[in-house]
């Protein structure tokens, strides 16, 4: 308990610095902000015109469809407010040979990484998440207090979870190779099939993105479930997937820790 | 004199592809990763088409909808362009100076660097996605007169997205720091042009508008003449309209260049 409250504290503190970090320089924040709207608004608009010129995506009526996407917007949103960063920050201290002073901090080197390590935009993010999910419910005549509403918000935590996961994973292997941003990017491309409900891909791409590299939990499963229902099978194979990337990026984390010797910085 | 400027762009252009270079390791991901986009699309388009049933949506039909994407792709290699992030830099850490006592003006430097650049991109990747186009993803050859016009369509395809880039780059003289509005530059372009969506998707009001800005000269236009939408003579007017929005641009570039210059104080200056 008191590790959690330590923590806590310290995220509070380092979300603190950021923001006045971004009061300094008010007007390139509200830029900022503005063009992390506009990108997240386009997904929307295309939607819009896919759905005005056809029937649309099988299975999806358009404000399904809004909910997906506004999920996947929420999703990305929190690993890009305290996921990613992290990784930036590890490969560039790994690589200037400034890891150490993480090491020597009197807290777990990897719970101390993400607390300090947050990128305000994405929170610009989450809010157009949060607004598009809460536009397409309110247009469903979904309720927020609901069973299925809180299967929905345990997924989107497991969409975060996986965020997580892949970005100690990549962290991980910025100890064993120096461009671990090209698994990154590799990443990023991959994930980009989550834009789009897993049910248009063929069997096989389903089962990759179900269980090899888990990202249909960062939308298809959370916004079926909100609006179908979940049984406990489907549940359990979407979340025990998250849970063993989990195990296992915090295994490799744990053993890059122990071959880790500086570069003598 | 002119043997002096060419070798002052040759030299210029050779630095921006040793640059390049440098970032061979992230080029060659970029190359295997990068076509998996057109497999999302393959998927995401078979699927609306079956489900709508109708052969042909918005003067596509689904192979030349995925014909489209594969275009778009490369296209999209060629306009890359992120001259505002080497100029905002450049300004921000004061570093411009050089620039400014350089025998070439900061316009022609910065051409020749991305030109140089963008050349082992455009080697690199336009070939494989070429490749891939046609043994996956039933891209046609276009007739020889089209191909060619595809060509310096695309050209000025490039130096359209580098003028818009280059003035944006110009506004971090009065604002330093310009990631949000670079963010947004990329965004309206990349979606404008038709990157996301081919732009016959889009409102017919939309569309009248659209021809009235520079951003489907960007894209749709390079593509739409591969893929033989145009007549002959059509293709020199879009052509035509592409050299005019080159020639504003360039114009605009000049009158902000000379306000820039006069206001700035760099840092150590």
């Amino acid at each position: 308990m008191n590790l959690l409250s330590k923590l806590v504290r310290i995220e509070l503190k380092s979300i603190g610095l950021e923001l006045s970090a971004d009061m300094a320089y008010k007007t390139n924040f509200f830029i900022k902000c503005l063009a992390v709207w506009t990108y997240d608004f386009v997904g929307p608009i295309v939607a819009l015109l896919i759905y005005s010129t056809t029937l649309g995506i099988p299975g999806w009526g358009l404000y399904e469809f809004l909910l997906f996407q506004g999920t996947v917007t929420l999703v990305f949103g929190f690993g890009n407010t305290f996921a990613w960063s992290m990784t930036y920050k590890v490969i560039e201290t790994v690589r200037d040979g400034e890891f150490d002073k993480y090491l020597v901090k009197p807290l777990n080197t990897l719970f101390y990484l993400f607390t300090e390590s947050i990128n305000s935009e994405g929170f610009a993010e989450i809010f157009a998440g949060c607004a598009i999910v809460v536009f397409a419910m309110a247009k469903l005549g979904l309720s927020l207090f609901s069973f299925n509403f809180l299967l929905y918000l345990v997924l989107v935590l497991s969409g975060f979870a996986f965020e997580m996961a892949i970005s100690i994973l990549v962290s991980s292997a910025a100890f064993l190779v120096v461009k671990s941003e090209a698994l990154m990017n590799l990443y990023f491309k991959i994930s980009d099939f989550a834009r789009y409900p897993l049910n248009v891909y063929s069997g096989g791409v389903k089962f990759f993105l179900t269980f090899i590299i888990p990202l249909g939990v960062s939308s298809f499963y959370p916004a079926t479930i909100l609006l179908k229902g979940a049984t406990p099978v489907l549940l359990l194979s979407t979340i025990l997937p998250v849970f063993v990337f989990c195990a296992v990026s915090i295994l490799l984390w744990n053993r890059a820790m122990k071959k880790y010797s500086s570069a003598g910085g | 004199m002119i043997a002096k400027i060419l070798r002052n762009y040759w030299a210029t252009g050779k630095m921006g592809l040793k640059v390049g270079l440098q970032y061979r390791f992230s080029f060659l991901v970029t190359m295997l990763t990068t076509p998996l986009a057109l497999f999302m699309y393959f998927f995401l388009w078979k699927s609306i088409y079956s489900v709508t049933g109708q052969e042909i949506i918005q003067g596509f039909t689904f192979s030349t909808l995925i014909e489209y994407y594969v275009l778009s792709m490369i296209v999209g290699f060629f306009t890359w362009c992120d001259v505002d992030k080497w100029i905002s830099q450049d300004v921000r850490h004061g570093r411009i100076i050089s620039a400014f006592v350089a025998p070439m003006s900061i316009l022609s430097q910065n051409l020749a660097f991305e030109v140089g650049i963008n050349a082992l991109a455009i080697i690199l990747e336009m070939i494989p996605v070429f490749l891939i186009g046609f043994v996956l993803f039933g891209l046609h050859a276009a007739p020889l007169f089209n191909f060619i016009m595809f060509f310096v369509s695309v050209a000025l395809a490039f130096l359209l997205a580098f003028f818009i880039s280059f003035n944006v780059g110009l506004s971090s003289f009065w604002l330093k720091k310009i990631d949000g509005l670079r963010r947004i530059r990329r965004t309206l372009i990349y979606f404008l042009s038709g990157g996301l969506i081919p732009l016959s998707f889009f409102p017919g009001w939309v569309q009248d508008v659209s021809h009235f800005l520079p951003f489907e000269y960007i894209r749709s236009v390079p593509i739409k003449i591969y893929l033989a939408d145009y007549s002959a003579l059509a293709i020199l007017g879009q052509i035509g309209i592409q050299v005019a929005w080159i020639v504003l641009l360039y114009l605009l570039s000049i009158a902000i260049y000379k306000r820039a210059f006069k206001q700035f104080t760099g840092a150590g200056v």
